[in-house]
């Protein structure tokens, strides 16, 4: 029976490696990718209040005859959809980032990366190892930060925390020290290191849950809503060292639901909704494709008092007018259906009204605007 | 040698993991107070009840289906092995519960190892601090209502040391069940009660009826605290003592290898059903 165990895992792990032989024959994928996920997928069988199987056999025979429609797939549905062929590859030195709002299946894709959760169907690779037949060598290129601040013993202080995870994570012994020393320094709390994590904070739970992460030096960094519960100033920081951590060299591949911290940091966003990757490119593309989302707002000083702009230009619609009694002047707001001939029509017409511009500007679209174009719901709906 | 480096790590793992566990035991005096208090609080009554059936020290009564009259020696005996199965069912069994309770699960499955070898390292922080507990408790028991052990002590740990291993192998698969059913506290005390009421750790187990004495019977440890009691205090064994150890070294390959394969089996499941982050 061992024998025959063992001939099966040496013959999957043989057809994965050949699977990614030959993706990298026909050029499917890039050699300087440190992560790789492939067509992944991932549906979980429907549970509901007072369904409860307990036998085994008994949730086979329903799951053969279940249908992944989706997560939000019809009642009678016996899988939810939580992933449904996500594809995509971070390089070295690059954030990428996975926006999308709850439940969009963003963290069950960090979960199949990081070996915590099995993957229905697709493949993923981190530095060459098969999150799947390969779990260990995968997980030791990994540094991983989950959402939530219970990851850490409480009752063991920051430096006792970080010495056990060293050891679980090889650190030779010679090194501990050393590197736990380095970690909490980096992350500004090695004057609190010898406190119980019990009395930390949020931000601090969090730096040194990152702490840990980086303790075996991994390129591949997956950070789960890395700032979600943090103070403004603490998610600042945390920002600022995810910046440095890919100055470094490393991939860093970070879910969120935050577009301003998508924008900020990263390199490449791929827009998630519904388990499925329904946009992927740096954020500034992303926002470039929605020209007519650009706002233009102008602060007018009128000679006549009766100014019409749509009037003067047909493609333009007014989102927001306000008259500042004070300074006497009009505040407008708008999108233009064609930006460059409007613009130049614009500048034309106010010209011949006689109005005098006292302020100009542009505002781009967000990556929240891109979301709405692309599903007509906003991210926190 | 690959294994060899393979192991040296593990082992690095294994002694982490009993530092951490042996200092977050300490962080709560308390607890580790009363675990040594409870077993004399329900000993005590025992002693006095056992007393009014004595005549100058010794149970006739006791003697005449035992073989001994000393029945505080043979209820710390049966004392020592039941606090091993109560370990391994509520703080083995819970060991896996506990951590993803407290949210640092996760953690550890997310570090290259072996999930059996992190499991490995909590059984024997477990033995140690048992052997520890018991240790004392049989101390306390001694200054307070006096017992004595006659025979080769020696030999009797010969036996209980693999009884412990096969336990902690069952404890290992336990560990994994109480990952999936999650909610399993019912069934937890249950069959550990049941357990201990079949294997006469208080008790002779000749003195249950016919049908409990048979499932008794079909339990390695009971024929492990029953060799202990044979070899320690010169009671009338079950069944020849060699018979017993065979028992019980079948046990350590059984449960050992049934251990490791429910384990692997329900940490497969918790991982496709996504299950390991919530309780």
């Amino acid at each position: 029976m061992i024998g025959a165990i063992s001939r099966s895992v040496l013959r999957r792990g043989w057809r994965a490696a050949l699977r990614r032989e030959r993706r990298r024959a026909t050029g499917g994928m890039d050699m300087d990718a440190l992560v790789t996920a492939e067509d992944l997928r991932k549906r979980f069988p429907r549970k509901r209040v007072g369904q409860r199987r307990w036998w085994p056999w008994a949730r086979r025979e329903n799951g053969r005859g279940g249908n992944g429609t989706g997560a939000s797939g019809a009642a009678g549905d016996e899988w939810i959809v939580a992933v449904d062929g996500v594809s995509f590859e971070v390089q070295r030195g690059e954030i990428f980032g996975l926006l999308g709002p709850n439940g969009a299946g963003k963290s069950t894709t960090i979960r199949m990366l990081s070996t915590l959760l099995e993957p229905s169907a697709g493949t993923a690779v981190i530095c060459g190892h098969d999150v799947r037949w390969e779990p260990m060598q995968a997980r030791a290129r990994l540094g991983v930060v989950l959402a939530g601040d219970r990851s850490l013993y409480w009752k063991l202080s920051g430096r006792e925390n970080l010495e056990f995870f060293a050891t679980l994570y090889h650190v030779p012994a010679h090194e501990v020290p050393h590197r736990v020393n380095w970690a909490l320094e980096r992350m500004g709390l090695a004057d609190r290191a010898d406190e119980l994590v019990e009395r930390y904070s949020t931000g601090m739970k969090q730096r040194l849950s990152l702490a840990r992460a980086l303790l075996a030096d991994p390129p591949v960094l997956l950070l789960d809503e890395p700032t979600l519960g943090l103070d403004p100033q603490s998610a600042r920081n945390l920002r600022e060292l995810i910046l440095e951590l890919k100055r470094e060299g490393r991939a860093i591949l970070l879910t969120t639901h935050y577009m301003e911290e998508a924008d900020f940091l990263c390199d490449r966003v791929a827009i998630i909704d519904h388990g499925t990757i329904i946009a992927m490119d740096s954020p500034g593309a992303l926002k470039r494709r929605l020209p007519h989302e650009r706002v233009y707002r102008l602060e007018l000083r009128e000679t006549n008092g009766a100014l019409r702009l749509t009037d003067l230009v047909p493609g333009a619609a007014v989102v927001e007018e306000r008259r500042d009694e004070a300074t006497g002047t009009l505040h407008l707001a708008l999108t233009l259906a064609e930006p460059e001939q409007d613009l130049a029509a614009l500048w034309t017409g106010l010209a011949h009204s006689g109005a005098s511009v006292v302020n100009y500007s542009v505002q781009e679209p967000t990556l929240e605007d891109v979301f709405i174009s692309l599903t007509g719901r906003a991210l926190r709906d | 040698m690959e294994w060899r480096t393979d192991l040296r790590t593990n082992l690095r793992v294994v002694r982490a993991i009993i530092a951490k566990d042996w200092r977050v035991y300490w962080r709560y005096p308390v607890n580790a107070f009363m675990s040594l208090l409870t077993p004399i609080m329900w000993l005590t009554p025992v002693f006095f009840l056992g007393l009014t059936f004595s005549r100058d020290g010794d149970a006739l009564g006791f003697r005449a289906s035992t073989g001994t009259g000393d029945f505080v020696a043979f209820m710390v005996l049966g004392g020592v092995v039941a606090s091993y199965v109560r370990t391994v069912f509520w703080q083995m069994g819970f060991s896996l519960k506990t951590e993803m309770e407290q949210g640092t699960l996760e953690s550890l499955w997310l570090t290259p190892n072996s999930r059996l070898w992190l499991l490995v390292g909590r059984s024997v922080v477990n033995v140690l601090l048992t052997a520890i507990n018991t240790v004392t408790v049989m101390a306390a028991v001694y200054l307070l209502f006096g017992f004595e052990m006659t025979g080769n002590v020696g030999q009797a740990l010969l036996i209980l040391l693999p009884l412990i291993v096969a336990l902690y192998g069952f404890g290992i698969a336990y560990a994994g069940i109480v990952l999936y059913v999650k909610d399993a506290n019912s069934l937890t005390d249950l069959t550990s009660f049941f357990v201990e009421v079949v294997s006469g750790f208080n008790y002779p187990v000749t003195a249950l009826p016919r049908a409990l004495m048979v499932v008794g019977l079909a339990l390695p440890v009971t024929y492990g605290v029953d060799a202990i009691r044979a070899i320690v205090l010169g009671t009338r064994p079950l069944v020849p003592v060699q018979v017993s150890v065979a028992v019980v070294l079948v046990s350590v390959v059984v449960f050992w290898v049934l251990g490791r394969w429910i384990f692997n089996r329900v940490d497969a499941r918790v991982r496709a059903m996504g299950t390991l982050g919530t309780h």
